[in-house]
């Protein structure tokens, strides 16, 4: 009797398991064999109340017990859940958090230094914006990344920002993350993976404009 | 008289006979190699469990919300993820084979019927793991659920103070950049004399902000600082962060006040 309910339990439990299939997460799996051991647990109480082997009152006792060791259970399990999913996702609004901190103090800092030396210009034949900025990054080509660049100054440019546009009275700039995930998962990046964080800042004689894309 | 039928099976092995001795043996054998060997015990062994232990054979969750983090780790530096490992997967289907199905139904369909030694040591080893579920499960989910709320709470002021810094650089820059144009663009032709703070960065869904301009003097030596900025935390009002700006929108001395601290 015992075993048949072992082998029963069993099957109904790993089926439920195995359904789902196996990718990277595991709670469609433990999710589906908790229901069924749910099923099976509240069959086997059933049965249990009615056990000739034990008084009333002792079965009403562990019957409660049963019922109250379940409910934390599923409590706890549903908590974990809860808990790690929303951990998951915070992870993710930290990097995308850190990746806009650092994209907007690269971007804004290269192409204000580029305004400065503008209005700073001692030569009699004053260059443009676009020339000023390649002066200072070369060689400015449009679609370079500024791993490209080569009297950089860093130890290790980055190669998620690229020179997006460069004329004589404006420059863009575009950085997009390889894998922080934006607000829109749809969004595509420029020469990148869709739904990163992506910025862009644009450089004119008036001043600059950065706006986040995603 | 009337007939007692509360008591329906009483047991016929005597206390510390053989037949006690016995099961007492196997029970402590039982439980003792699940407390001790956790999950070396487990017939995973050969795969290597990760983390595993008699928490995870007990509590299959751990596993999946072990997993659920694993996962979001890799997420953050950029790793493809894998489907879960070998240990993991059948560790956790052994979990809930284990805590769920054997214990109880052991523990129930032995319970007051009359067993061999074996099984009585079966059914002690498994009503005391089952009792230790019960005892448990109780105060470790409370636990996790307090544990849960601090988390929020705490990463709430986190998310805040990181917007507001995301923010205040952003008003650097527009310092840096107010000087540096001239003053027939609307900037301030290398001071910050006259500056405002435009109305999008006076009061965001974060925090409010007022900018204090330093006097620079003319021909006097270069002031270090040119600006000071006290955010003021709309989310938590207790907490605020000051700094001060450099000509080149660098920020220095930041001072938290607060939960920001």
């Amino acid at each position: 009797m015992i075993v048949l309910w072992l082998i029963v339990g069993s099957i109904i439990v790993s089926v439920a398991f195995f359904l789902p299939g196996r990718s990277s997460d595991l709670w469609p799996n433990i999710n589906n064999a908790g229901i069924g051991l749910l099923l099976y647990l509240a069959a086997l109480l059933g049965v249990f109340s009615r056990s000739p082997h034990l008084t009333r009152r002792r079965r009403i006792v562990v019957i409660g017990v049963a019922v109250i060791a379940v409910v934390a259970s599923v409590f706890s399990w549903r908590q974990m859940e809860d808990q790690t999913q929303w951990q998951r996702h915070k992870l993710g609004e930290i990097a995308a958090i850190i990746g806009h901190g650092i994209y907007q103090e690269m971007l804004t800092d290269s192409l204000l230094s580029v305004l400065d030396d503008y209005y700073h210009q001692k030569e009699k034949a004053k260059s443009s914006l676009g020339q000023v900025y390649r002066k200072r990054y070369p060689p400015g080509n449009i679609g370079d990344p500024w791993s490209s660049i080569r009297p950089m100054g860093m130890p290790n440019p980055p190669d998620d920002i690229f020179l997006a546009a460069i004329s004589d009275t404006q420059v863009v700039l575009v950085a997009r993350h390889p894998w922080y995930r934006g607000r829109d998962s749809s969004f595509v990046t420029y020469n990148g993976p869709q739904g990163t964080i992506q910025v862009r800042a644009t450089l004119t004689e008036k001043g600059l404009q950065y706006v986040t894309e995603n | 008289m009337s007939q007692k039928t509360e008591s329906v099976s009483p047991d016929p092995a005597p206390e510390l006979s053989n037949q006690y001795l016995g099961s007492l043996v196997v029970a402590s054998v039982l439980v003792l190699a699940l407390v001790i060997l956790g999950g070396r015990i487990n017939p995973l062994a050969a795969m290597h469990i990760e983390g595993g232990g008699s928490m995870q054979l007990l509590y299959p969750w751990v596993l999946a919300g072990g997993q659920t983090i694993a996962n979001g780790l890799e997420e953050f530096s950029g790793t493809t993820l894998q489907p879960v490992t070998d240990s993991i997967y059948y560790a956790s289907f052994c979990g809930i084979l284990f805590s769920g199905l054997v214990v109880p139904t052991l523990t129930l369909l032995l319970m007051g019927i009359k067993k061999p030694a074996v099984a009585r040591g079966v059914y002690l080893a498994s009503s005391i793991v089952a009792v230790t579920l019960c005892i448990t499960v109780l105060p470790t989910g409370f636990i996790a659920y307090q544990v849960k709320q601090s988390l929020r709470s705490a990463q709430a002021v986190q998310t805040n103070r990181d917007h507001i810094i995301n923010e205040l650089n952003k008003i650097a820059w527009k310092t840096r950049e107010y000087r540096i144009l001239p003053k027939a663009l609307g900037g301030g032709g290398g001071a910050l004399a006259g500056y405002t703070l435009p109305s999008f960065l006076t009061e965001t869904d974060e925090a409010t902000y007022v900018l204090r301009l330093i006097p620079e003097l003319p021909n006097a030596q270069a002031a270090r600082f040119v600006a000071t900025i006290r955010a003021s935390s709309k989310k938590f009002t207790d907490c605020s962060v000051e700094v001060s700006v450099e000509p080149n929108g660098k920020l220095w001395n930041w001072t938290y006040t607060g939960q920001f601290q």
